[in-house]
């Protein structure tokens, strides 16, 4: 308001028509105080929003319009006021309230300006009504808080200008202490700097999506621990520029429930495998008491005929062999047994020494070479350079033995065994082929299975060989396994070793 | 003097068996597997002794073989597990009894006479 739109005026400041009816149509409340604090002037905004006629006010000091509680404080800024009088709003970031004539309160802006009449200094007040808007302002908070999420809104350089009540227990900060600091102090730090790259980018181009899709994001609390969260992010424009409205949602929870329900997961399949490796154990206990029960049984029936005292020596003598036969047989399934244990529990002691597997294969070869012969079978060895191998040598020799008399017990007469030791992909392998009896699928699946006998009758073994024989062969990190293209085919067995490397 | 038919897969079995009985009045017919012993059925043995577990055709299913020919003939089992359910199955078949492996020969021999005799 400009000094040459005030004619100079005698009291009660008749100023002059125009303002007047300016003043009258102004869409806020206008009220003119003198240096004393007393009303000189209303329009009938003032009227409306107090709910008293104009000659109720005028003449009244300015603090009936106030709360009675601001009113002395109001006397002492009123003077402050005109002792340095400038256009200015009234308590700069205070909440303001009026008194409405039945005693209610309202929220108010209010402006100031000082007017120079011949009678000394008035003031303008120009106070405008803001209930809706505090209301408006109030549904919108209470809107905010009721949202599920902590809910934090920046502007283009990245400070907060509004957070809500879950923002505050979110993230441990109180409103004060977020709003007008840049965001980047909700991310944890080694994040903040690539944060604020983002940032600019979605204020250049901005539309509403999750942000970090596919990457699991980070909050960090006023105490410094981090959390994991998802945000979603929504541009809103309005008249001062462009804001970004971020809802973050503390997903720890969920996590440790997802974290849970692995780990639940997990103890469930240990669990199962567990029972799996019982039944396992108990189905080997029950098939290792059957095979020793089979040479205990003729040694316990041969007891007998040693007290019988016209047995001839020939008789003597084929007892004896019984007794030979079956306790050689139940101490190499003793032996069996104690390898097997060794190597279900995990403490197999591999004694571990250099060596060239292809003269261990070579030697084992030459050494079934008469059994061959005798049995009319064709066996031959393909071998080529030394191959160098890091393994228990004395183990690696009873796999092999124990392919070679497999291969040789289930080949017929007339038939051929063929052995070959190299190279095969970068390990040392060793493969022994037959054309003998040869596997179907069924006995292909039990092969490796223990007490499982290929071909039950045809020769005795203690249903451990190729059970043990595999165990080992695992233990150096090998493979073994079998291949056969049916009953009446032959069978193809096949083990690895890593080379050594040193 | 009777005469036993002795089946099982294990021959040192048969031949312990075998020698255990010398000097016994039995007449021994030994078989290796159940196919074998059907063959021997017509040298009329007086009982059969016969495995369980063999390949094959297996004791419970030599003895219901057995006994559509000589539904008379007494069938003694021998199992390193003659359990319950082994012995109803059995029994349901007229198995008279059950002998568990390992076993000491004179006993064996009680037994078999024992059901040679019903």
């Amino acid at each position: 308001m400009a000094d040459d739109l005030l004619p100079r005026v005698t009291k009660p400041a008749p100023l002059n028509e125009g303002f007047l009816q300016f003043m009258e149509a102004a869409p806020d409340a206008m009220v003119c105080v003198d240096g004393r604090g007393r009303i000189v002037l209303v329009n009938a905004q003032t009227e409306r929003i107090f709910g008293r006629s104009r000659n109720e006010i005028l003449g009244q000091p300015i603090e009936v319009l106030i709360p009675s509680r601001y009113g002395g404080a109001h006397v002492k800024h009123r003077d402050g006021f005109l002792a340095d009088p400038h256009v200015r709003p009234m308590g700069l970031g205070l909440d303001l309230f009026a008194l409405h004539k039945d005693g209610t309160e309202f929220p108010v802006e209010v402006s100031l300006s000082p007017i120079d009449t011949p009678d000394g200094p008035i003031v303008a007040a120009s106070i405008r009504d803001t209930s809706e808007r505090v209301r408006a302002e109030r549904k919108f908070r209470s809107l905010l808080d009721s949202a599920p999420d902590a809910i934090v809104v920046v502007d283009e350089t990245g400070a907060m200008v509004l957070v809500n009540a879950q923002a505050e227990a979110v993230f441990g900060y109180s409103r004060e202490e977020m709003l007008d600091h840049k965001v980047e102090m909700l991310i944890p730090e080694r994040f903040a700097g690539p944060h604020e790259g983002h940032r600019d980018g979605f204020f250049r181009a901005p539309k509403a999506r999750s942000m970090g899709s596919g990457l699991q994001l980070f909050a960090r609390r006023k105490d410094g621990t981090e959390f994991p969260v998802e945000i979603s992010l929504s541009p809103i424009d309005i008249d001062e520029g462009r804001l970004v409205a971020a809802a973050v949602r503390d997903v720890s929870a969920r996590k440790a429930a997802e974290a849970q329900a692995r780990e639940a997961e997990e103890q469930k399949r240990q669990l199962e495998q567990l029972r799996a490796i019982d039944e396992f154990r108990a189905r080997f206990i029950n098939a290792a008491a059957h095979e020793l029960y089979t040479p205990l049984t003729p040694i316990a029936a041969t007891l007998k005929v040693f007290q019988n005292p016209t047995l001839r020596p020939e008789d003597r003598e084929r007892a004896m062999q019984i007794l030979g036969r079956n306790f050689t047989r139940l101490e190499g399934l003793v032996t069996d047994l104690l390898e097997a244990a060794r190597f279900q529990s995990g403490s197999v002691n591999l004694n571990k020494t250099r060596f060239d597997l292809t003269e261990l294969v070579t030697v084992a070869v030459d050494s079934f070479d008469a059994a061959a012969r005798e049995g009319l079978i064709d066996m031959t060895l393909d071998a080529s350079g030394p191959l160098r191998v890091h393994a228990d040598e004395n183990r690696i020799n009873q796999v092999v033995f124990n392919l070679l008399s497999n291969a040789l017990k289930f080949t017929a007469a007339g038939g051929a065994i063929n052995v070959r030791v190299g190279l095969d992909e970068g390990v040392a392998s060793v493969v022994v082929e037959d054309d003998g009896l040869g596997l179907d699928d069924e006995q292909m699946e039990r092969l490796f299975t223990p007490f499982h006998r290929m071909h039950e009758g045809v020769a005795p073994g203690s249903g451990l060989g190729l059970y043990i024989a595999q165990g080992f062969i695992t233990a150096h990190e090998g493979r073994l396994w079998a291949t056969s293209q049916g009953p009446g085919k032959g069978a193809r067995f096949q083990f690895t070793l890593p080379l050594d490397d040193a | 003097m009777i005469k036993i038919l002795v089946v099982d897969d294990e021959p040192d079995i048969l031949e312990a068996i075998e020698l255990s009985w010398l000097g016994e009045d039995v007449e021994l017919l030994l078989a290796g597997s159940g196919p074998a012993a059907l063959a021997l059925l017509d040298d009329a043995p007086d009982v059969v002794l016969t495995d369980f577990k063999m390949p094959g055709m297996d004791g419970l299913e030599l003895v219901a073989a057995i006994h559509e020919r000589r539904p008379d003939l007494p069938a003694v089992l021998m199992s390193a597990f003659p359990d319950e359910a082994l012995q109803r199955r059995g029994a349901a078949q007229g198995i008279i009894d059950f002998v568990a492996k390992p076993f000491l020969a004179s006993d064996l021999l009680a037994r078999v006479r024992a059901a040679a005799a019903t």
